[in-house]
């Protein structure tokens, strides 16, 4: 599975200490540098089979803001991490800022001089990511996707019917339809788990 | 003793789904074997022709259906009911239902029952399937194959359960995901029988 660090900050270049340091210390993550945040949204969007963590300034002096992009990205999955950052404590933030960060799922904030919380997040992270039961119906979603000739039409539930790509939006937007398939993986875990023999 | 069994299935030119219902409508043909069978597809699927073909019988039956369903209703590719808890609730004094749907577990089920009917079969929730994967067939259709066989209605629950039991544990190494979605038809089984007897 492909790893990057997306750092999108109009104030960074590759030399800066921050994005250095990332490198350094993660040699098996691409590092992607992006000065605006436009051109890091479609990049996420362009790359979502990857396992992606961004590290999202807050304020730009040029085109959308970073809660802005924060809410285009959520729009369109929820299964991509996202550090906010920013020159000002979390306190220093307004009050609508902080609840849009509060309100969406798998939010983090670190200043951005703070490498060494950056680093600390991504190892966690990534923790999460390996053992996150909706990234890894995700992947396996792709899996299916580049096997399976019938993409079209691959599930009905109801007079519904769903291909796979409808499907990987479903989880990757957390829809009921995406937490339902997360519900009935964990009960055929769990009914496997508790079935003495399971005999064919 | 089951005589005959009516098999209404929408396979209607417009539905979508119309290959799934089809092949239920082929099994339920080989399920009945020996017995006779009225077959109700297509644009016949409509309340006044339910109601003329079950107004046709004075044998032992069960009404089988593959369309779509809600809580309250069976319907056709015109989203017109054809069973429904407020139309023809009365039609099946005696009989066995069994559908293969959505949601008609929920309300129309107990509602035909509450009228007459002897047995209704259904799911609660959304009934999912995958096309061209038999044992999203298999597992529908095996109460009924066991109720054609002569078993009680709770042995035939049991066995459809083992039947599920099985499909899960030979597909679940190679489609997880897919066999999520059939134990999710199994938890939503659900039979009602009346107490008259």
């Amino acid at each position: 599975m492909n790893r990057e660090v997306i750092v999108i900050d109009d104030n960074m270049d590759s030399k800066d200490p921050f994005v250095r340091v990332l490198q350094k210390t993660y040699p098996e993550y691409a590092i992607k540098l992006f000065n605006d945040a436009n051109s890091g949204v479609q990049y996420i969007f362009d790359n979502l089979t990857k396992r992606i963590i961004v590290f999202l300034d807050c304020r730009f002096d040029a085109g959308i803001q970073g809660i802005e992009a924060l809410n285009i990205i959520r729009q369109k999955t929820s299964l991509v991490y996202i550090v906010m950052m920013s020159a000002n404590n979390l306190l220093q933030q307004s009050e609508a800022h902080l609840s849009e960060m509060i309100n969406h799922h798998g939010i983090y904030y670190i200043t951005n001089t703070d490498t060494d919380k950056a680093i600390a997040l991504i190892k966690e992270i990534n923790e999460l990511m390996d053992c996150k039961l909706d990234c890894a119906l995700e992947e396996w979603m792709e899996i299916q996707k580049n096997q399976n000739s019938n993409n079209e039409n691959y599930l009905n539930i109801g007079s519904q019917s769903f291909s796979i790509d409808e499907l990987l939006k479903e989880i990757r937007t957390k829809s009921e339809v995406g937490r339902k398939f997360e519900k009935d993986l964990i009960q055929l875990t769990i009914y496997l788990l508790l079935k003495k023999t399971v005999s064919i | 003793m089951i005589k005959h069994i009516i098999i209404a299935y929408n396979n209607a030119v417009k539905e979508n789904d119309r290959r799934f219902f089809e092949d239920c409508g082929d099994e339920a043909k080989r399920i009945a074997n020996q017995l006779k069978y009225t077959i109700i597809s297509g644009e016949e699927l409509r309340a006044d022709i339910v109601s003329e073909r079950v107004a046709s019988l004075d044998v032992d039956y069960v009404f089988f259906a593959a369309s779509h369903g809600d809580s309250r209703s069976l319907y056709n590719s015109e989203f017109s009911e054809y069973v429904s808890t407020t139309t023809n609730e009365y039609l099946f004094n005696g009989h066995i239902i069994y559908t293969v749907a959505c949601l008609c577990g929920v309300e129309l089920g107990s509602t035909l029952v509450r009228n007459g009917a002897k047995c209704f079969w259904g799911y609660r929730d959304k009934y999912i399937f995958s096309i061209g994967e038999p044992s999203y067939i298999e597992t529908s259709m095996e109460a009924l194959n066991q109720i054609v066989l002569g078993n009680s209605m709770e042995v035939s629950f049991q066995l459809a359960l083992d039947k599920y039991d099985h499909c899960i544990a030979q597909s679940y190494e190679d489609n997880y995901f897919l066999t999520s979605q059939l134990l999710s038809n199994k938890n939503n089984l659900v039979y009602y029988e009346s107490q008259m007897e």
